[in-house]
């Protein structure tokens, strides 16, 4: 079994008003926690966090908006090259609904081609004063194939099943991540490069 | 009436900002300034950064084919232009000829195609009835008789399969990543450390490039990438080999890095020898070494790419130069540069990214409109554009806006003109590797400063397959235009219409552009007095978006040194923490 184990790496970006509780839903998916009273700006690069299928892992590498959402200033390097994304709003607000769908939009538009959208209704557990019905999210997320659920990071309903459903629609062709050419940089061994150039080398 | 005056600035307040104090204000997220936001609030200092655009990075951005179009459309009517500006633009769009030749071309061959099909159908029909015939004759060949039948029927379904309906040029234009200032990063040059070094690397995709080129005499040189590759060069004489290979080898004992102290003052010794030898002079140095003309042309342009000057550049900074090239061969590919995947305007971003996790904040289409001082000269805050007065010790922007903004100082700056031309081909250039970067030395097609020619896939979707894109870029001066400058080069290289192409065998333009491009830049002393001066908090940074080396070394010694005035000690973009390493919850 472990030996057709394979692991797939995506990128997923999060995006959704202010305050709606996006940076919430990633903390309680990787840390397993919640903070009342989170603050707007996360200090990190990425999160990363994995999720177990039958015969697949899937590694997620989740991008926060980090605030630069507030005045509608993401930039389009952001969404470049995700494979999945949260379009996230609360339940509690029209506003964030309307404010979410236009994110779909700009995700068809400008995203990846197949790209695949997750929208979600935060904060399922103040759903005494919901304004957005679940019909209607429904209804919208399956006119435009996206998958929906309406999830609470405070109690954690719905949070990792979210996660669990993207990476089962996610293709998982060997071919998802490194397009032609296309590489990280990252550090390089010194001495090992030396070795190659034609100067250093005898 | 005054009730409509008070909803009129409350709808205003509702675009202000949150906050309305921070230690720095920037305008403009040109490279410089973005690499500068990210710094300084990486080194926790509160930052707010603007952008009179509706996109990131200014003339550092990149863009699909009709955001291209629509700037260089735009700027043929601004009137007395502030830089960075675009001036002398010419477009040409020949792609929707190109595509009707090639429509009418395709119903030629169908109708042939079907034509043929037909000739084919009766024949067999033919065929068939002289078999009946002979199964009559012979019935053990009935079996043969219903196989044929069978692939007849195959025959008749395959014209059903539609073919890929072809993109014209505009429609594949979304997916175009066009720089306006193409820029090379060497692969163990300053940038790449940095992006490696601070983390912004992360956000980031690249391509090696896979081969650069000289061109001289007509003839494409390869710059080889190894001491195999020399060798098995075919374009240059085996005397010529051997100059190449001494030169390199010379380079190598002055800069090789060693430990050893004793080696270490031998390499000073052996430098400070040639130093006064050649007057510190690293044209002199080449010249010393009683190259052919072509080898000489292959080391000065083609391996030190010190393109503006070069009679004045010094022995040390072109050594440096030629022992960058060769230190970043073979480090991700076989060409010494990367280039970002999707155009170099995505380095701006990154950096803007990079600011925001560390708390910066992002209004775009939002300038300054005014800048406020105390009776000694010193900066007490800025009001944008929306009215909204903020409080600040520092304002940054290029040198135009500071000039607008701030007339009680002066700022003085050089300006600098570029010629630029961007074509998109129907293919890349005959015998060379898909990603290439070529120079051609002064005086190869009447050019008087050397051209530099970067040939890239034009579509950064793996899946689809693209047109060839091609940037020339070159130092202009006096009145001269873009076209003037480059315009036998492109000839040189391209064909303008299907006739032309189909006789050279060149390339055909379907989409060109020529335009001049104009920045203000600091001199170097003026660099230093503007950091070192206080200014009461009004610092100014160059436009520059190409500088007078390939990459982007001068604007990140220009981003630190501003960096290093307003946070003396600390940091410059210090490693961001693993995400693993980060302690959760404690920072309230």
């Amino acid at each position: 079994m472990n030996n057709n184990n394979k692991i797939f790496q995506f990128k997923l970006v999060l995006l959704g008003e202010a305050a709606v509780g996006k940076s919430s839903l990633v903390l309680r998916f990787v840390r397993g926690h919640f903070l009342d009273y989170q603050e707007s700006t996360i200090g990190a690069a990425f999160l990363a966090q994995t999720v177990c299928l039958n015969d697949t892992t899937v590694k997620f590498e989740i991008w926060d908006t980090a605030g630069q959402e507030r005045y509608h200033t993401l930039a389009p390097m952001y969404y470049r090259g995700a494979q999945a994304a949260i379009v996230v709003y609360d339940i509690r607000s029209e506003d964030s609904f309307e404010r979410a769908i236009k994110w779909v939009k700009e995700l068809q538009r400008q995203g990846s081609p197949n790209i695949v959208i997750a929208l979600a209704g935060n904060k399922l557990d103040l759903a005494a004063k919901r304004k957005v019905e679940t019909a209607e999210a429904q209804q919208y997320a399956e006119e435009n194939g996206l998958l929906f659920m309406e999830t609470s990071a405070k109690t954690a309903q719905n949070v990792n099943e979210l996660f669990v459903e993207i990476a089962k629609k996610l293709p998982k062709t060997p071919t998802t991540r490194p397009g032609s050419g296309r590489l990280p940089i990252t550090p390089i061994d010194n001495n090992a490069a030396k070795k190659k150039t034609c100067c250093n080398g005898n | 009436m005054e009730e409509e005056q008070r909803l009129n600035i409350k709808k205003e307040k509702e675009t202000w900002i949150d906050v309305d104090q921070f230690d720095v204000v920037l305008l403009g997220t040109n490279f410089i300034e973005s690499i500068l936001a990210g710094a300084l609030a990486r080194a926790g200092k509160s930052v707010l950064h603007l952008d009179k655009n509706s996109f990131y990075g200014g003339f550092d951005s990149s863009f699909t084919l009709s955001q291209l179009a629509t700037l260089l459309e735009e700027s043929k009517d601004v009137k007395d232009p502030i830089p960075p500006y675009l001036s002398n633009v010419i477009v040409t769009d020949n792609s929707k000829i190109f595509e009707e030749e090639e429509r009418l071309e395709q119903e030629r061959k169908d109708k042939e195609e079907q034509e043929e099909q037909e000739r084919k159908r009766l024949e067999q029909e033919k065929e068939k009835q002289t078999e009946q015939q002979d199964t009559k004759d012979d019935e053990t060949k009935g079996g043969e008789g219903e196989e044929s039948k069978g692939e007849e029927q195959q025959q008749e379904q395959t014209p059903i399969v539609k073919k890929p309906i072809k993109k014209t040029l505009h429609e594949l234009g979304r997916f175009f990543s066009i720089d306006l200032a193409p820029t090379l990063l060497y692969s163990r040059g300053s940038m790449v450390n940095l992006l490696i070094s601070s983390s912004a690397s992360k956000y980031l995709e690249f391509k090696s490039l896979d081969q650069n080129y000289l061109y001289a005499k007509n003839t494409l040189y390869n710059i080889p990438s190894t001491k195999g590759s020399i060798f098995k060069d075919s374009t240059f004489s085996l005397r010529e080999k051997r100059l190449i290979m001494k030169f390199i080898e010379t380079i190598r004992e002055l800069t090789q890095p060693t430990e050893n102290e004793q080696d270490k003052q031998e390499q000073e010794k052996k430098l400070e020898e040639l130093n006064s030898k050649h007057d510190g002079n690293f044209l002199k140095l080449v010249k010393s070494f009683g190259m052919t003309e072509l080898v000489e042309s292959f080391v000065l342009y083609g391996l030190s790419l010190i393109h503006e000057n070069l009679e004045s550049i010094s022995l040390k900074q072109g050594v440096e130069s030629v022992q960058l090239y060769v230190s970043s061969l073979l480090v991700y590919g076989t060409s010494p540069f990367l280039v970002p995947y999707y155009g170099c305007g995505d380095i701006p971003q990154a950096f803007c990214r990079l600011c925001a996790v560390y708390g910066g904040t992002y209004v775009l289409q939002r300038s300054v409109e005014s800048l406020s001082f105390d009776e000694n000269n010193i900066l007490q805050g800025i009001k944008c554009t929306e009215g909204q007065p903020i409080k600040t010790k520092y304002f940054i922007a290029s040198p135009a806006y500071v000039k607008t903004l701030d007339t009680q100082n002066t700022y003085p700056t050089i300006t600098k003109r570029y010629s630029r031309f961007i074509g998109i081909t129907n293919k890349k250039l005959n015998n060379t590797l898909e990603q290439s970067f070529i120079t051609l030395p002064p005086n190869t097609c009447s050019n008087k400063n050397v051209i530099n020619i970067l040939q890239l896939d034009s579509i950064c979707v793996p899946y689809l397959k693209g047109k060839t894109l091609y940037h020339f870029t070159t130092l202009s001066e006096g009145e001269s235009t873009a076209e003037e400058d480059l315009k036998s080069s492109v000839d040189n290289f391209f064909a303008n219409n299907t006739q032309e192409a189909t006789s050279t065998d060149k390339p055909r333009l379907e989409w060109s552009s020529y335009f001049n491009f104009t920045f203000e830049t600091l001199t170097n002393d003026i660099k230093e007095k503007n950091v070192l001066n206080k200014d009461g908090g009004v610092l100014v940074c160059s436009d520059s978006p190409i500088g007078s080396t390939i990459d982007y070394a001068s604007q990140l010694e220009e981003a630190k040194k501003l960096f290093e005035y307003i946070c003396p000690n600390e940091i410059f973009l210090e490693k961001v923490p693993e995400p693993e390493d980060i302690v959760w919850g404690e920072a309230q």
